[in-house]
């Protein structure tokens, strides 16, 4: 019975112009992002090499689509969960202030599968920008600045992964991206569950993510333990794919966390949900 | 006597401080239209939604053909079908497209079936047009459609006659009285129309700061005052006034939107009329005020009351 709901929801968020929103702040940012760095290239290029100088003898152009993609995954991460906030936000404070629910939780279908199949929903809205991101970076930046190998900087570490390994590490780094976005999605979707208007879910998440993420990068001894196990700590999970060896372990532990958060917020919503009275 | 098709026992809900509805014992015979009356903020609304576990009771319970609900949700739902308060859709996409989502969720229901409602409250040619180009009216008539849509045995509606004009409340009461005709539907109507309760319902009850006041069959209600409320527009004035004063049947005579509010037994009507007539008095009009508001009027007293 989940499928048909499924489809339902999807109908409800595709059909929705704020939807693409994101979609289009991706397509319009990238195209920019890789025109910028082609204009500059030469400039990039030259810090670049500034740092392997007297060390490595380097041929061709390291400023390539691969690098521009890899740069933009750091710029990008910070602002995705605004937009993913648009999507996921709206799945039940949208019905709550357009008053749908009074049709829709009318059916004889309990109100667990519904919001089950509104998160499947909003998680697929939600994983399909992070690849919309990674289609258009990869695929505009190696058209227009070539492919290449790809320059990363892991932490005090210089790599240099040649383009048919990078080409994988990419799919790792995007899927490891997704799960972290699956956790702003399910918090974003407490947020929906809790109040009944569109606005509140993302200035809720924003204000969660900004004080989380303030709280991990505070130095101070005291808080280390509260850092570690904040889930905003964990959102450069995706950059371990670009180490070498890859930290599966580290990995392992990080995706520990976002799931564990994600399942509690998954958990607190249903809470929520079904002892909520529709008043609107 | 038949199993009643939905039956609230003590329920009761607070909200904060006020309590919106107060130990509520209904039920709802099959086969009829059951008007559900009461000022606006009565707690009607916060009624239906209880029976349609949109709202948490804080106490008691509401069974349908005779299980808890607390028990029976969410599959008794595919027995009734709702319009709670305006008609709420999805409005950037189209009346078919709104049904077909529905549809999905109850058993046995296909695009013919959506098909077929639309036809039924007469939307069928506007059936690819957004939600959100239609008219209230039109709306409302949707709403129908969607509660109809898995042929419900219980039809639950909050104030469907709100916002129409004149011509679409008419067509509203149509529709609602061939649904208990043709597909053998129970209705269950909120509303604060008497005139529409009057019309085309078979019982009722009477709900007032969260309480029942009264339950029972229209008629019961329709014949308990015997000293019908009429209003009269004659000329000259006086010369009717003085003539009515003389009449010892006539009682509570007062001036009203320049003519005359009195009460008269309905079998005195010709005498009146007679005396009037005999005085050279020329009789515009003279009709009894609806049956239920006169009767309304007498139990909430000087209470505001919504009348259309």
């Amino acid at each position: 019975m989940i499928w048909p709901l499924y489809l339902n929801e999807c109908v409800k968020i595709f059909s929705k112009l704020r939807t693409y929103i994101g979609f289009g702040a991706i397509a319009l940012i990238i195209p920019l992002a890789i025109w910028g760095f082609s204009v500059g290239g030469s400039g990039i290029q030259r810090n670049l090499l500034g740092q392997l100088e007297g060390e490595f003898l380097t041929t061709g152009n390291l400023a390539n689509g691969m690098w521009a993609s890899y740069t933009l995954m750091f710029a990008l991460f910070i602002h995705v969960p605004f937009l993913i906030t648009l999507g996921a936000g709206d799945a039940v404070a949208g019905e709550g202030t357009a008053g749908t629910f009074r049709i829709y939780l009318t059916r004889p279908i309990s109100r667990s599968r519904i919001l089950f199949s509104k998160l499947l929903a909003s998680g697929t809205y939600s994983v399909a920008l992070v690849f919309w991101l990674g289609l258009l970076s990869l695929g505009i930046g190696n058209i227009w600045l070539g492919a290449g190998d790809v320059f990363v900087l892991t932490g005090d570490e210089i790599l240099i992964l040649p383009f048919e390994v990078a080409l994988g590490r990419f799919a790792i780094a995007y899927l490891l991206a997704a799960f972290m976005m699956l956790t702003v999605t399910t918090l974003t979707f407490l947020f929906s569950v809790l109040v009944t208007n569109a606005v509140g879910p993302i200035v809720g998440t924003m204000a969660v993510l900004i004080v989380s993420t303030v709280l991990s990068v505070l130095n101070i001894d005291n808080l280390a333990w509260l850092q570690d196990n904040l889930f905003t700590t964990h959102f450069d999970v995706w950059q371990y794919a670009f180490y070498d060896p890859i930290p599966w372990d580290s990995i392992r532990s990080s995706l520990l966390n976002l799931g564990t958060y994600g399942a509690i917020f998954a958990v607190l919503s249903f809470y929520f949900f079904n002892r909520k009275d529709i008043l609107t | 006597m038949p199993e009643a098709i939905l039956t609230t026992v003590n329920l009761t809900k607070r909200f904060g401080k006020r309590l919106a509805v107060d130990q509520l014992s209904l039920e709802i015979p099959p086969g009829e239209i059951f008007g559900f009356l009461g000022p606006n903020g009565s707690g009607k609304s916060t009624t239906i939604r209880m029976m349609l576990s949109l709202i948490h009771p804080d106490a008691g319970d509401v069974y349908c053909f005779g299980q808890p609900v607390s028990k029976s949700y969410p599959e008794y739902l595919e027995n009734i079908g709702a319009l709670v308060e305006g008609a709420d859709f999805y409005g950037n996409l189209s009346a078919l497209t709104n049904l077909k989502m529905l549809a999905r969720m109850n058993s046995g229901v296909d695009e013919q079936r959506c098909l077929e409602v639309l036809r039924l409250v007469d939307l069928e040619s506007r059936k690819d047009d957004q939600v959100k180009t239609f008219s209230h009216g039109m709306r409302q008539r949707l709403g129908i459609a969607q509660a109809v849509l898995h042929r419900p045995k219980l039809l639950i509606l909050d104030e469907p006659s709100t916002g129409l004009d004149p011509q679409g409340m008419v067509e509203m009461r149509r529709m609602i009285q061939a649904l208990v005709r043709d597909e053998g539907m129970t209705v269950f109507l909120s509303s604060h129309m008497l005139n529409e309760v009057e019309q085309i319902c078979t019982s009722l009850a009477v709900l007032d700061e969260g309480r029942l006041l009264v339950s029972g069959p229209v008629d019961q209600y329709l014949s308990a005052e015997s000293a019908t409320l009429t209003e009269l527009q004659a000329t000259p004035a006086e010369k009717a006034h003085k003539i009515l004063g003389t009449l010892e049947f006539v009682t509570d005579l007062e001036e009203s939107n320049g003519g005359f509010r009195f009460r008269t037994p309905h079998a005195r009507r010709p005498q009146v009329i007679q005396a009037l007539t005999e005085g050279s008095v020329e009789i515009f009009s003279m009709n009894p005020v609806s049956n239920l508001e006169d009767y309304f009027l007498s139990l909430f007293g000087a209470k505001e009351i919504s009348v259309l």
